[in-house]
């Protein structure tokens, strides 16, 4: 005998899915954050920059417009004095004016002029008539020409500091990043709540699992989501309740299984004692048949005695009957019959009381089914005798026969006591009966003739109205009036 | 009686005979037909191609005054293309000498400017008239005097021992026609530094304002007791300045603008110039726009007609008046 594996003992710290996904959802927020921030940063810090380019443009364009007029006649003194104007910036840094030799003619950083020459680089810029924007040891140096029409009179170096530009730099990065904290905290509260909503189904359906381990099967899968574990779960409920399926089946087989056996036991000791029993009951009968015909002038209290020892000894012959077609009666070949006959040969064989009312509904025309005729009398004799049972202080027998369908039913209907419904399940049990007389065969005799031939017999009931059995046999559709 | 219309008569006569002289030396300056090949012409294009350059006189503001010409010295310069003409260019003088010397050494071919700067520039450099153009909507212009209204000045008589407001020594409009007249009518003119200034009692005491507004101010104000304006100008006042001013006599009319080249450029070039600038001018006579927006003159140009001619040598006689050098 196997012995179960020990299980891997578990650390203290388990990795559970929500703390997972609240993780990886972090780290994804914090990664996103922080890329978003960089980028801005780099973007705002470049912004800046062209913004401060774009003074220095501007300023270059305002030279060119104010001292064009000035550099037109050469008019040195007045360009110094108009250019002072551009002092008053505070972004530019300094700026050179020069004439197209390339001789500066104003430098903002020395009062005097003429003292220097401007580089070549700007010059060159200068005469092809280009604005160009130069990065030069922390400073943005914008070179732009001062000119008229095609004619270069001369051009403009402002120089602005990038320092200048460093507490926004500053202040802006300072910001981000207190957006990007910002950011984070309220990612990490989402993050928790989302990876909680999200494994909240796992959650449930981990409860509801170990619910089924416990053995309760009645698992209902919820999917409001419509979404992967919410398949699993209507998976799960599938497999549930196939189990419970299988459970039942399984149930049922093994009541059966133990009914069989029992009854396998029980027919070999009932036919056994039957057989034994009929003989002398044979011999009963004969002698209260002798008795009767040898006293026929008995007087009516002797009479009565011996009508009654008769009908005892029918009864008990037919429990033996019974239990002989319950135990050991054979499937005989099929063949094609005309049931209505047999109705009324079963009705005829049964004696009726007078409080009971019959109706009979068996039509005009033959219906063809195929079985065993003396079977299907069995089944028939076997309802009616139960209906007439059923209504000991009279009432409604009701015979109808007709068919619906592939197949021809007989319904046997009382207007008797009823069967209460907690006893539907067991009615076509053998053994099993409400009545005082009789061993319970008769119904489980009938439903076991029955389906041998295809056939099936159901019923419906309501305790004080009556109840109606219904013989349900395939019609021989080759034979059947109505198959025409 | 008699003798005095003698003298009017006289006098008229004279007036026409110097209006034809005029007229006959501005047709034998004027563009001589085109008989020369083009070749020729072509011959002194450089491999670049030749600017066409138009002149102007603006000591203040020459960029500014470039880029409005511009304009009109790339559409002469397309239409002289097959000349030999590349691009068009503009060349701003100081003052009327420079552009007389401009024009003489061939670095500007056309100037376009008033009566009065045009015929300074004639006699810097013998440049030929070949055009007039209009400008602000006329063809003509002529000088008022104007007073306050309160000033209690009526005619120009009281302007003796006065002080008169004129604009610029070579502005047309703003001197040359103003002073000429007061001359031209027996005043004897004396130059002052302004208002506040030592005044000659028998004459006409005037100084500079630099500006046809700064005059109107200060006449309105009563700083100057009386002033010189354009007609147009005066014209363009607000009605309630308008008001506050007294007209008390005019001048001459004058032609607005006149064209004039190089005495050297090549008569097709000048035909060619001439045609170009006559063709701006559409049939409706509206002015063309060479450039939008609001910097950007329009241009009207129309041949030298006797009334231009004439208008020409009115001036031509004040300015010999006013002895200007």
């Amino acid at each position: 005998m196997s012995r179960r594996q020990p299980t891997k003992p578990r650390s203290r710290f388990r990795w559970r899915i929500q703390a997972v996904l609240t993780i990886a959802m972090l780290l994804l927020v914090v990664l996103f954050v922080c890329s978003i921030t960089l980028v801005e940063t780099i973007r705002q810090r470049s912004s800046f920059r062209d913004e401060l380019e774009s003074r220095g443009v501007l300023v270059a364009q305002v030279l060119d417009r104010v001292l064009a007029d000035a550099l037109y006649f050469d008019d040195v003194e007045r360009a110094r004095h108009l250019s002072e104007l551009v002092q008053a910036m505070p972004e530019v840094d300094r700026y050179r004016v020069f004439n197209p030799s390339g001789r500066i003619l104003v430098d903002s950083d020395t009062p005097k002029y003429g003292a220097g020459a401007i580089d070549r680089e700007s010059l060159e810029t200068v005469l092809d008539g280009r604005t160009t924007t130069l990065s030069r040891e922390g400073q943005i140096h914008v070179v732009s020409p001062i000119s008229v029409g095609e004619n270069v009179l001369g051009g403009v170096v402002v120089s602005l500091d990038t320092a200048a530009i460093a507490p926004r730099v500053r202040q802006m990065v300072l910001g981000n990043i207190r957006q990007g904290a910002i950011a984070i905290v309220i990612g990490i509260v989402l993050a928790f709540l989302l990876a909680r909503w999200l494994t909240l189904p796992v959650r449930r359906l981990t409860a509801s699992v170990r619910r089924v381990a416990a053995g309760d099967l009645s698992f209902k899968a919820e999917n409001p989501r419509g979404d992967e574990i919410g398949d699993l779960a209507e998976a799960f409920e599938e497999m549930c309740h196939d189990l419970s399926a299988s459970r039942a089946e399984l149930e049922a087989t093994h009541d059966r299984l133990v009914r069989s056996e029992r009854l396998a036991v029980l027919g070999q000791l009932a036919g056994g004692i039957a057989h034994e029993v009929r003989t002398p009951l044979g011999v009963l009968t004969n002698s209260i048949f002798s008795l009767q015909r040898l006293l026929p002038g008995a007087d009516e209290r002797r009479g009565q005695i011996l009508e009654r020892m008769s009908r005892a000894v029918r009864a008990a012959n037919r429990i033996v009957s019974e239990l002989l077609d319950y135990v050991r009666a054979p499937a005989l070949e099929a063949e094609s019959f005309d049931l209505v006959p047999v109705i009324e040969r079963a009705l005829a064989a049964l004696e009726t009381p007078d409080t009971i009312e019959l109706d009979l509904r068996l039509g005009d025309r033959s219906r063809m089914i195929r079985g065993n005729a003396d079977h299907a009398e069995q089944i028939l004799s076997n309802l009616i005798t139960n209906a007439v049972q059923a209504m000991p202080e009279g009432g409604r027998l009701t015979l109808r026969c007709y068919r619906f369908e592939d197949q021809i039913i007989t319904a046997v209907s009382d207007t008797g006591v009823g069967i209460a419904e907690e006893d539907h399940a067991k009615v076509f049990a053998p053994l099993y009966s409400t009545k005082t007389t009789g061993i319970g065969l008769g119904l489980a005799v009938a439903q076991k003739f029955a389906t041998m031939y295809g056939g099936a017999v159901d019923f419906d009931s309501e305790v004080g109205v009556g109840s109606t059995f219904r013989l349900i046999m395939p019609a021989d559709l080759e034979e059947d009036q109505d198959s025409d | 009686m008699r003798k005095t219309r003698r003298c009017q008569r006289r006098r008229l006569i004279r007036g026409w005979v110097g209006v034809l002289l005029t007229v006959g030396a501005l047709s034998s300056c004027g563009p001589a037909d085109p008989i020369e090949p083009l070749p020729e012409v072509a011959r002194k294009a450089t491999a670049e191609g030749r600017v066409f350059r138009i002149g102007d006189v603006d000591p203040d503001t020459p960029a500014r005054r470039t880029r409005r010409l511009q304009p009109l010295a790339d559409y002469l310069a397309e239409q002289l293309a097959d000349l030999g003409f590349a691009r068009g260019g503009v060349v701003i003088a100081r003052d009327l000498r420079e552009m007389g010397r401009f024009m003489s050494d061939g670095r500007v071919d056309l100037y376009v400017d008033s009566t009065f700067p045009t015929l300074m520039v004639q006699r810097f450099s013998g440049s030929r008239i070949l055009l007039h153009r209009w400008a602000q909507g006329s063809a003509t212009y002529w000088s008022l005097f104007v007073t306050a209204s309160e000033s209690g000045i009526s005619s120009l008589e009281q302007l003796r021992g006065s002080v008169l407001a004129l604009q610029e020594s070579y502005s047309t409009s703003g001197f040359v026609l103003p002073a000429g007249t007061l001359i031209e009518r027996g005043f004897e003119l004396s130059e002052v530094g302004g208002p506040e200034d030592v005044l000659k009692p028998d004459a006409v005491n005037y100084f500079f304002s630099r500006d046809e507004e700064n005059t109107i101010e200060l006449v309105i104000t009563g700083k100057a007791p009386a002033g010189a304006i354009s007609n147009q100008e005066y014209e363009q006042l607000p009605e309630p300045v308008r008001d506050q001013l007294r007209v008390i006599g005019r001048t001459v009319s004058v032609p607005r603008q006149l064209v004039s080249t190089r005495v050297d450029l090549e008569p097709q070039v000048v035909d060619r110039v001439s045609k170009a600038l006559l063709g701006l001018t559409p049939p409706d006579g509206e002015p063309v726009a060479l450039e939008a927006g609001a910097q950007g003159w329009t241009w009207k140009f129309q041949k030298i007609t006797p009334a231009t001619a004439e208008g020409i040598a009115r001036l031509a006689k004040l300015v010999e008046l006013l002895a200007i050098e």
